[in-house]
């Protein structure tokens, strides 16, 4: 794979749109015109999707050139609600405008018709490439321009540009097919940033690259967003990703946005319960009880988050970082369970950096030195299915 | 793993019940006249006609049968499910009653014929036009369900991104819909136009037998055993060609598709 410049100046300057035309009734500003506010736009959604398991209620709102990742387990109805921003997904209800240097365009509102998927200016990368099998490199990436109104000399010396930007100008005359995963997926953001979208919405980007070209491609895509200040939705389910590429992460579940955060709150003080299994947090479920966590029998001491604290006796989740809990021993029986320290279930055992990692029932899990398990539980720490007593410090309470 | 012997057996003469009547063809064509027989005029006329009303139909099939392959392959399930049983009835269907229904519809007493007849004069059955009618009644669902299975496998995520690229309907199936299925395509043609050159019963039936207008190979093929029109040599040499067209048209799709397959 050829490698991809690290600092973007050293890459050759790019036109991000055809110059200047009409396309159907939507001027299309020449480059000089475009300057340095080229591909950003602002964008108001708030979508209704009915789905047999659960109702998809969104709203996002995103400021010129902001990137937002959309975060959430499988099903939660991510691409979803890109296609309904696309428009490959016909929502029940949804009002989406976008604006773009004060102009605002309606793209779908209750009793109008929606914007078709052509005109949005809202361009999708997939999990997959897709790139067309059908046509060269070169027309692959052309393929946006073309749409849009660009002469076929102006196209392709865009999408040979493009193909430089991605490492990949001396494959313009291939197809696809030759290319690996991760070149492919190159030459389809380039094929997108080609078409100069208003909003760029990207459906788990790297999901089928292998874990050696993810970091390149990954390098590859926020280069440009930096560069082109192209508005941006990614969808991940991969906090790395979120941090390297977004301004914004807000966390989907079941339909619903149940967390909004910075990268570095999400990835430091994360305060949904994906939010936390995602930044790699022991999760605690029970009731919000004297400043403290019931869970079952067990009170753990804690402190509640002053952005989401939990009323007294409503249910809350107990947050806290693996390295902070502490495992105490195997409960006796007949003994009561002490203040402090909660049972629960060996499910997985792990040794990483010089530390086991105990993944126990109920979302809890704790790092502790190797001789710390030993002492608990000799010969190789503890199997699973047996029942270990944890003690969480700096437990962090928030509504659940 | 290697099925039993006696499987092995019982599959050599299925294929021997497949291939041996194709063999005692080629040893009944009498060689050395050969080509008096086939450039007689009335083999000549046959072959013609064959050739003329068979690329008509699959004209037919193309223009009709890809429009309905795509309505189907992106219907709903349900839809689509009642809809390819419509389209698989005339494959399952005799030929014969096939040519029957025809008739009932647009014989001069038909349910369309007959007003069509009295008012413009016109019919269709007894007429080159019906021998491409019956054709392509026949043919048509081979186009429909080759060219509607590679549209249901293929391309959906490729349409989105090409729309989301800002390319509009049409460039979308031209651009990117039709490419992406040309192999299937290809076949569907390829199938429908074997099938018409071939097909017998429904024209016998609609069309009729009448040398020139009619009497496609298959026809005069039949009728040369019954006595009149062509010779039996000239039938025997008329299916040679036909046999021979059947293993071009099978063998170029083997290879097109191993090519298709990269």
């Amino acid at each position: 794979m050829n490698p991809v410049p690290d600092d973007a100046r050293s890459a050759p300057a790019v036109p991000v749109a055809p110059a200047g035309g009409r396309v159907r009734g939507r001027a299309v500003p020449s480059d000089a015109a475009r300057g340095r506010a080229a591909g950003t736009a602002a964008l108001r959604a708030a979508l209704a999707v009915s789905r047999a398991s659960f109702d998809i209620r969104v709203e996002l709102a995103l400021e010129p050139g902001e990137r937002l990742a959309l975060l959430g387990p499988n099903g939660a109805g991510k691409s979803t609600v890109l296609g309904a921003l696309a428009g490959t997904v016909v929502p029940e209800e949804a009002s989406i405008t976008l604006t773009r240097r004060g102009v605002e365009r309606v793209l779908d509102a209750p009793g109008r018709r929606p914007v078709p998927v052509h005109r949005r200016g809202v361009t999708l990368v997939e999990q997959r490439p897709l790139l067309f099998p059908h046509l060269e490199l070169r027309a692959n990436v052309a393929f946006g321009p073309r749409s849009r109104g660009a002469s076929r000399r102006e196209a392709s010396a865009l999408a040979e540009a493009w193909l430089g930007r991605v490492g990949l100008a001396d494959r313009a005359g291939q197809r696809p097919h030759r290319l690996s995963g991760g070149q492919q997926q190159r030459v389809a953001l380039a094929r997108a940033f080609a078409a100069a979208p208003d909003v760029l919405l990207l459906d788990e980007p790297f999901a089928a690259l292998d874990a050696e070209s993810t970091p390149a491609v990954r390098g590859l895509l926020a280069r440009e967003l930096d560069r082109s200040g192209t508005t941006a939705l990614l969808v991940t389910h991969r906090l790395s990703d979120a941090w390297q590429l977004a301004d914004r992460c807000a966390v989907l579940v079941e339909g619903h946005i149940v967390e909004h955060a910075t990268p570095t709150e999400l990835a430091t003080t994360p305060r949904s319960r994906f939010g936390a299994v995602l930044a790699g947090f022991a999760v605690l479920d029970g009731v919000a009880e004297r400043g403290g966590l019931r869970v079952g029998r067990a009170w753990l001491p804690a402190v509640p988050d002053p952005a989401r604290p939990p009323a007294e006796g409503a249910p809350a989740l107990g947050i806290v970082a693996p390295g902070e809990v502490e495992v105490v021993a195997a409960p006796e029986q007949g003994r009561p369970v002490t203040d402090g320290v909660v049972p629960a279930v060996v499910e997985t055992v792990e040794l990483r950096g010089g530390l086991v990692r105990i993944g126990a029932g109920g979302g809890l899990a704790a790092e502790v030195p190797p001789h710390l398990v030993e002492a608990v539980a000799p010969g190789g720490g503890p199997r699973a299915g047996r029942t270990l007593l944890f003690r969480p410090r700096g437990l962090r309470l928030v509504d659940a | 793993m290697r099925p039993p012997a006696w499987l092995r057996a019982v599959a050599l003469v299925g294929i021997a019940l497949l291939a041996l009547p194709l063999l005692g063809l080629l040893t009944r064509v009498h060689y050395p006249t050969l080509w008096r027989d086939l450039s007689s005029p009335a083999a000549l006329d046959a072959l013609g006609l064959s050739l003329v009303t068979a690329a008509c139909s699959t004209l037919l099939c193309l223009l009709l049968g890809f429009p309905l392959a795509l309505v189907i392959a992106r219907s709903s399930r349900r839809a689509a499910a009642g809809l390819r049983a419509l389209v698989l009835i005339p494959l399952v269907l005799p030929p014969m009653v096939g040519g029957l229904a025809l008739l009932s519809l647009l014989g001069r007493s038909g349910l369309i014929g007959k007003p069509l007849f009295e008012s413009t004069g016109f019919s269709l059955p007894y007429s080159t036009a019906g021998v491409v009618l019956a054709q392509a009644f026949v043919a048509m669902p081979f186009f429909v369900i080759s060219v509607e299975g590679a549209l249901r496998t293929s391309g959906r995520g490729h349409e989105a991104v090409a729309a989301s690229l800002g390319a509009n309907r049409w460039r979308v199936l031209t651009r990117v819909t039709v490419p992406l299925v040309a192999p299937g395509l290809l076949a569907g043609t390829v199938l429908s136009f074997a099938r018409a050159m071939g097909e017998f019963g429904a024209t016998a039936l609609f069309a009729g037998n009448s040398p020139g207008v009619t009497r496609t190979m298959p026809l005069a093929i039949y009728t040369a055993y019954n006595g009149v029109g062509v010779s039996q040599d000239t039938a025997l040499a008329l299916s040679l060609l036909l046999l021979l067209s059947a293993a071009v048209v099978v063998a170029g799709l083997r290879s097109w598709r191993e090519d298709a397959v990269r």
